[in-house]
Protein backbone atom coordinates (compact mmCIF):
# COMPACT_ATOMS: atom_id res chain seq x y z
CA UNK A 1 0.00 0.00 0.00
CA UNK A 2 2.61 2.51 1.21
CA UNK A 3 4.89 1.25 -2.30
CA UNK A 4 1.26 2.27 -4.49
CA UNK A 5 1.34 5.33 -2.66
CA UNK A 6 4.62 6.71 -3.32
CA UNK A 7 3.72 5.74 -7.05
CA UNK A 8 1.34 7.74 -7.22
CA UNK A 9 2.74 10.77 -5.62
CA UNK A 10 5.86 10.20 -8.15
CA UNK A 11 3.63 10.51 -10.29
CA UNK A 12 1.89 13.32 -9.48
CA UNK A 13 4.44 15.39 -9.04
CA UNK A 14 6.00 13.83 -12.77
CA UNK A 15 2.96 15.38 -14.48
CA UNK A 16 3.10 18.69 -12.40
CA UNK A 17 6.57 19.09 -13.31
CA UNK A 18 5.58 18.09 -17.23
CA UNK A 19 2.65 21.04 -16.92
CA UNK A 20 4.53 22.98 -15.71
CA UNK A 21 7.48 23.25 -17.89
CA UNK A 22 5.01 22.67 -20.72
CA UNK A 23 3.63 26.53 -19.63
CA UNK A 24 6.90 28.30 -20.93
CA UNK A 25 8.08 28.76 -24.21
CA UNK A 26 11.63 30.01 -25.02
CA UNK A 27 14.22 30.83 -27.76
CA UNK A 28 17.65 31.73 -28.08
CA UNK A 29 17.56 32.83 -31.72
CA UNK A 30 15.13 35.20 -31.87
CA UNK A 31 15.49 38.58 -34.17
CA UNK A 32 15.40 41.89 -33.56
CA UNK A 33 15.88 44.58 -36.54
CA UNK A 34 15.49 48.34 -35.60
CA UNK A 35 15.96 51.20 -38.01
CA UNK A 36 16.82 54.40 -36.82
CA UNK A 37 16.64 55.95 -40.50
CA UNK A 38 16.31 59.75 -41.01
CA UNK A 39 16.26 61.80 -44.27
CA UNK A 40 20.01 61.38 -45.22
CA UNK A 41 20.99 58.10 -44.10
CA UNK A 42 19.90 54.48 -43.61
CA UNK A 43 20.75 53.21 -40.23
CA UNK A 44 19.36 49.63 -40.04
CA UNK A 45 20.42 47.17 -37.78
CA UNK A 46 19.32 43.17 -37.10
CA UNK A 47 20.56 40.96 -34.16
CA UNK A 48 19.25 37.30 -34.51
CA UNK A 49 20.69 36.21 -31.16
CA UNK A 50 17.24 37.64 -28.63
CA UNK A 51 16.86 35.38 -25.80
CA UNK A 52 13.26 35.59 -24.95
CA UNK A 53 10.75 33.30 -22.82
CA UNK A 54 6.83 33.41 -22.35
CA UNK A 55 5.02 31.77 -19.28
CA UNK A 56 1.77 31.14 -20.99
CA UNK A 57 -0.46 30.55 -17.97
CA UNK A 58 0.22 34.08 -16.32
CA UNK A 59 1.71 35.67 -19.76
CA UNK A 60 4.59 36.91 -18.63
CA UNK A 61 7.22 37.46 -21.16
CA UNK A 62 11.10 38.44 -20.82
CA UNK A 63 13.52 39.35 -23.31
CA UNK A 64 17.19 39.63 -23.14
CA UNK A 65 19.76 41.21 -26.11
CA UNK A 66 23.56 41.76 -26.07
CA UNK A 67 24.14 44.98 -27.53
CA UNK A 68 27.48 44.40 -29.59
CA UNK A 69 24.90 41.95 -31.04
CA UNK A 70 23.81 44.32 -33.41
CA UNK A 71 25.06 43.76 -37.26
CA UNK A 72 24.98 46.83 -39.09
CA UNK A 73 26.10 47.06 -42.86
CA UNK A 74 28.66 49.38 -42.43
CA UNK A 75 31.01 49.29 -39.83
CA UNK A 76 31.93 52.27 -39.13
CA UNK A 77 28.31 52.38 -38.22
CA UNK A 78 28.79 49.74 -35.66
CA UNK A 79 31.35 51.51 -34.04
CA UNK A 80 29.78 54.58 -33.68
CA UNK A 81 26.53 52.73 -32.57
CA UNK A 82 28.78 50.96 -29.45
CA UNK A 83 30.93 53.67 -28.73
CA UNK A 84 28.78 56.47 -29.04
CA UNK A 85 25.34 55.90 -29.02
CA UNK A 86 24.73 52.78 -26.69
CA UNK A 87 27.88 52.67 -24.57
CA UNK A 88 27.66 48.97 -25.23
CA UNK A 89 30.99 48.52 -23.06
CA UNK A 90 28.76 50.16 -20.23
CA UNK A 91 25.57 48.83 -21.36
CA UNK A 92 25.93 45.68 -22.51
CA UNK A 93 22.77 44.11 -22.64
CA UNK A 94 18.81 45.36 -23.35
CA UNK A 95 15.99 44.04 -21.29
CA UNK A 96 12.49 43.56 -21.54
CA UNK A 97 10.48 42.22 -18.71
CA UNK A 98 6.71 42.36 -19.25
CA UNK A 99 2.96 40.72 -19.70
CA UNK A 100 0.50 39.70 -22.29
CA UNK A 101 -2.11 41.97 -20.78
CA UNK A 102 -4.56 40.59 -23.04
CA UNK A 103 -3.24 36.71 -22.24
CA UNK A 104 -6.78 35.27 -21.95
CA UNK A 105 -8.27 36.03 -25.51
CA UNK A 106 -4.62 33.62 -26.65
CA UNK A 107 -6.22 29.95 -26.81
CA UNK A 108 -2.48 28.71 -26.67
CA UNK A 109 -4.23 25.43 -27.37
CA UNK A 110 -5.42 26.20 -30.80
CA UNK A 111 -3.30 26.80 -33.85
CA UNK A 112 -4.20 30.39 -35.29
CA UNK A 113 -3.01 33.94 -35.13
CA UNK A 114 -4.17 36.28 -31.88
CA UNK A 115 -3.68 40.29 -31.00
CA UNK A 116 -1.42 40.10 -28.36
CA UNK A 117 -1.16 43.33 -26.35
CA UNK A 118 2.49 43.55 -24.25
CA UNK A 119 3.10 46.13 -21.44
CA UNK A 120 6.21 46.15 -19.44
CA UNK A 121 9.89 47.72 -18.61
CA UNK A 122 12.42 48.21 -20.94
CA UNK A 123 15.77 48.45 -19.58
CA UNK A 124 18.63 49.85 -22.01
CA UNK A 125 21.93 51.83 -21.60
CA UNK A 126 21.04 52.46 -17.88
CA UNK A 127 17.01 53.70 -18.44
CA UNK A 128 14.27 52.22 -17.54
CA UNK A 129 10.79 53.33 -19.69
CA UNK A 130 7.47 51.76 -19.70
CA UNK A 131 7.01 50.17 -23.30
CA UNK A 132 3.78 49.17 -24.77
CA UNK A 133 3.25 47.48 -27.62
CA UNK A 134 0.53 45.30 -29.95
CA UNK A 135 1.72 42.29 -31.66
CA UNK A 136 0.71 38.78 -32.78
CA UNK A 137 0.46 35.56 -31.61
CA UNK A 138 0.75 32.24 -34.08
CA UNK A 139 0.38 29.02 -32.53
CA UNK A 140 1.44 26.50 -35.17
CA UNK A 141 2.33 22.97 -34.74
CA UNK A 142 3.65 23.08 -30.99
CA UNK A 143 5.20 26.31 -31.45
CA UNK A 144 4.96 29.94 -30.49
CA UNK A 145 5.48 33.00 -33.21
CA UNK A 146 5.76 36.28 -31.49
CA UNK A 147 5.65 39.32 -33.87
CA UNK A 148 5.62 43.03 -33.21
CA UNK A 149 6.19 46.40 -34.35
CA UNK A 150 6.92 49.53 -31.82
CA UNK A 151 8.85 52.22 -31.69
CA UNK A 152 10.72 54.12 -29.20
CA UNK A 153 12.40 57.54 -28.45
CA UNK A 154 16.03 57.44 -28.39
CA UNK A 155 15.92 60.51 -26.20
CA UNK A 156 13.69 58.30 -23.35
CA UNK A 157 16.48 56.22 -23.37
CA UNK A 158 19.55 58.98 -22.93
CA UNK A 159 20.72 58.19 -26.36
CA UNK A 160 21.74 61.75 -27.78
CA UNK A 161 21.98 62.72 -31.19
CA UNK A 162 24.65 65.13 -32.11
CA UNK A 163 23.43 68.22 -33.87
CA UNK A 164 25.72 67.06 -36.23
CA UNK A 165 23.98 64.44 -37.56
CA UNK A 166 20.56 64.80 -36.48
CA UNK A 167 19.11 64.70 -40.19
CA UNK A 168 21.21 61.19 -40.51
CA UNK A 169 19.35 59.82 -37.16
CA UNK A 170 16.19 59.61 -36.33
CA UNK A 171 15.01 59.92 -32.28
CA UNK A 172 12.05 58.02 -33.30
CA UNK A 173 13.32 54.30 -33.58
CA UNK A 174 11.29 51.61 -35.50
CA UNK A 175 11.83 47.90 -33.75
CA UNK A 176 10.59 45.05 -35.27
CA UNK A 177 10.82 41.80 -33.14
CA UNK A 178 10.12 37.91 -34.46
CA UNK A 179 10.87 35.16 -32.42
CA UNK A 180 10.19 31.57 -32.89
CA UNK A 181 9.50 29.79 -29.99
CA UNK A 182 9.99 25.98 -28.28
CA UNK A 183 8.49 24.14 -25.65
CA UNK A 184 10.68 24.34 -22.57
CA UNK A 185 11.62 20.94 -21.72
CA UNK A 186 13.03 20.36 -18.11
CA UNK B 1 54.49 81.42 -58.12
CA UNK B 2 55.40 78.33 -58.38
CA UNK B 3 56.10 77.79 -54.74
CA UNK B 4 51.66 78.86 -54.63
CA UNK B 5 51.27 76.21 -57.72
CA UNK B 6 53.18 73.31 -55.54
CA UNK B 7 51.37 74.51 -52.75
CA UNK B 8 47.75 74.35 -54.63
CA UNK B 9 48.05 71.04 -56.20
CA UNK B 10 49.70 69.84 -52.62
CA UNK B 11 46.33 70.60 -51.29
CA UNK B 12 44.29 69.38 -53.89
CA UNK B 13 46.16 66.04 -53.89
CA UNK B 14 45.71 65.91 -49.99
CA UNK B 15 41.64 66.84 -50.39
CA UNK B 16 41.51 63.69 -52.70
CA UNK B 17 43.34 61.00 -50.84
CA UNK B 18 40.89 62.41 -47.50
CA UNK B 19 38.05 62.33 -49.81
CA UNK B 20 39.29 58.43 -50.34
CA UNK B 21 40.18 57.72 -47.10
CA UNK B 22 36.42 59.00 -46.32
CA UNK B 23 34.72 57.19 -48.78
CA UNK B 24 36.59 53.52 -47.50
CA UNK B 25 35.63 54.71 -44.21
CA UNK B 26 31.82 55.01 -44.64
CA UNK B 27 31.28 52.18 -46.63
CA UNK B 28 34.23 49.60 -44.61
CA UNK B 29 32.25 46.60 -43.83
CA UNK B 30 33.02 44.10 -41.21
CA UNK B 31 36.00 42.20 -41.28
CA UNK B 32 36.17 38.17 -41.78
CA UNK B 33 37.87 37.26 -38.47
CA UNK B 34 39.98 34.97 -40.03
CA UNK B 35 42.40 38.05 -40.76
CA UNK B 36 41.78 39.32 -37.17
CA UNK B 37 44.50 38.19 -34.54
CA UNK B 38 42.84 36.34 -31.56
CA UNK B 39 43.36 37.94 -28.21
CA UNK B 40 42.23 34.54 -26.32
CA UNK B 41 42.27 30.87 -26.40
CA UNK B 42 40.34 29.12 -24.03
CA UNK B 43 38.19 26.04 -23.67
CA UNK B 44 34.71 26.78 -23.47
CA UNK B 45 34.24 25.59 -20.31
CA UNK B 46 36.90 27.71 -18.56
CA UNK B 47 35.00 30.34 -20.72
CA UNK B 48 31.47 29.79 -18.44
CA UNK B 49 33.46 29.47 -15.52
CA UNK B 50 34.96 32.79 -15.73
CA UNK B 51 31.87 34.66 -16.60
CA UNK B 52 29.95 32.47 -13.80
CA UNK B 53 32.83 33.97 -11.20
CA UNK B 54 32.90 37.07 -11.97
CA UNK B 55 30.60 38.32 -14.29
CA UNK B 56 31.72 42.07 -14.28
CA UNK B 57 35.30 41.38 -14.68
CA UNK B 58 35.24 38.64 -17.29
CA UNK B 59 32.95 41.50 -19.36
CA UNK B 60 35.70 43.79 -19.35
CA UNK B 61 38.25 41.36 -20.00
CA UNK B 62 36.43 39.49 -23.33
CA UNK B 63 34.00 41.44 -24.35
CA UNK B 64 34.55 43.18 -27.74
CA UNK B 65 37.75 40.72 -28.04
CA UNK B 66 38.44 37.89 -31.06
CA UNK B 67 38.48 34.56 -28.97
CA UNK B 68 39.81 31.20 -29.84
CA UNK B 69 37.21 28.81 -28.37
CA UNK B 70 37.45 24.80 -28.08
CA UNK B 71 34.69 22.92 -26.99
CA UNK B 72 32.34 19.86 -27.26
CA UNK B 73 29.44 20.49 -29.58
CA UNK B 74 26.16 20.65 -27.74
CA UNK B 75 24.15 21.18 -30.23
CA UNK B 76 24.46 22.28 -33.81
CA UNK B 77 21.14 24.71 -34.40
CA UNK B 78 19.72 25.88 -37.81
CA UNK B 79 17.22 28.73 -37.50
CA UNK B 80 14.22 29.23 -39.67
CA UNK B 81 16.39 31.98 -41.64
CA UNK B 82 19.59 29.41 -42.52
CA UNK B 83 21.23 30.90 -39.79
CA UNK B 84 23.87 28.36 -37.58
CA UNK B 85 24.64 28.81 -34.43
CA UNK B 86 26.88 26.08 -33.07
CA UNK B 87 26.42 26.07 -28.98
CA UNK B 88 29.29 24.57 -27.31
CA UNK B 89 30.02 23.25 -23.43
CA UNK B 90 29.31 20.21 -20.78
CA UNK B 91 26.06 18.63 -21.80
CA UNK B 92 25.51 18.20 -17.65
CA UNK B 93 25.20 22.14 -17.61
CA UNK B 94 22.91 24.60 -19.20
CA UNK B 95 25.55 27.15 -19.65
CA UNK B 96 26.58 27.27 -22.73
CA UNK B 97 28.65 29.30 -25.69
CA UNK B 98 27.24 30.29 -28.58
CA UNK B 99 28.61 31.12 -31.02
CA UNK B 100 26.89 32.51 -34.29
CA UNK B 101 28.51 31.17 -37.42
CA UNK B 102 29.38 34.11 -40.28
CA UNK B 103 27.28 33.23 -43.23
CA UNK B 104 30.81 33.64 -44.98
CA UNK B 105 31.81 30.52 -43.30
CA UNK B 106 28.49 28.31 -43.41
CA UNK B 107 29.94 25.51 -45.52
CA UNK B 108 32.78 24.58 -43.25
CA UNK B 109 30.25 23.79 -40.38
CA UNK B 110 27.31 22.23 -42.14
CA UNK B 111 28.76 18.81 -41.85
CA UNK B 112 29.28 19.08 -37.76
CA UNK B 113 27.52 17.08 -35.40
CA UNK B 114 26.53 17.07 -31.68
CA UNK B 115 29.54 15.58 -29.85
CA UNK B 116 32.42 16.71 -32.29
CA UNK B 117 35.21 18.41 -30.78
CA UNK B 118 35.56 21.91 -32.63
CA UNK B 119 37.51 24.76 -32.35
CA UNK B 120 36.39 28.05 -33.35
CA UNK B 121 36.98 31.88 -33.99
CA UNK B 122 34.76 34.56 -33.38
CA UNK B 123 34.29 38.08 -31.46
CA UNK B 124 32.69 37.90 -28.23
CA UNK B 125 29.92 39.92 -27.74
CA UNK B 126 28.00 39.51 -24.52
CA UNK B 127 26.76 36.87 -21.83
CA UNK B 128 23.46 36.67 -20.57
CA UNK B 129 23.30 35.54 -17.02
CA UNK B 130 20.27 32.97 -16.42
CA UNK B 131 17.62 34.80 -14.08
CA UNK B 132 15.36 32.40 -14.73
CA UNK B 133 16.88 29.34 -13.56
CA UNK B 134 15.60 27.49 -16.42
CA UNK B 135 17.48 28.30 -19.70
CA UNK B 136 21.41 28.37 -18.78
CA UNK B 137 23.38 30.96 -18.81
CA UNK B 138 25.39 31.88 -22.26
CA UNK B 139 28.17 33.67 -23.67
CA UNK B 140 27.71 34.71 -27.51
CA UNK B 141 30.32 34.99 -30.16
CA UNK B 142 29.68 36.56 -33.16
CA UNK B 143 30.72 36.44 -36.77
CA UNK B 144 32.15 32.93 -36.19
CA UNK B 145 34.31 30.30 -38.27
CA UNK B 146 35.79 26.85 -37.61
CA UNK B 147 39.52 26.71 -37.20
CA UNK B 148 41.78 23.82 -39.26
CA UNK B 149 42.34 22.21 -35.39
CA UNK B 150 41.56 19.81 -33.11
Amino acid sequence: MKKQLASLVICILLFAITVNAQDKFFTKKGKIYFDASAKMEKVEATNRAVISVIDIKSGNIQFAVMMKGFEFEKALMQEHFNENYVESDKFPKAEFIGQVTNNAEINYSKDGEYTAKVKGKMQMHGELKEVEATGIVIIKNGKIELRSEFSILLSDFKISIPALVKENISDQTKISVDCLMDPLKN
Amino acid sequence: MKIKKNRLILFVFALIGFGFYGVHEYFRSNKDVSGLKENFRMRADDMIQAFATNETVAEKKFIGKIIVVQGKLKEVEKDEKGYYTLVLGDTGTASSVRCLIDTLHTNDIKAMQKGDSVVLKGMLVGYNADATGLLGSDIQLNRCMRMNEK
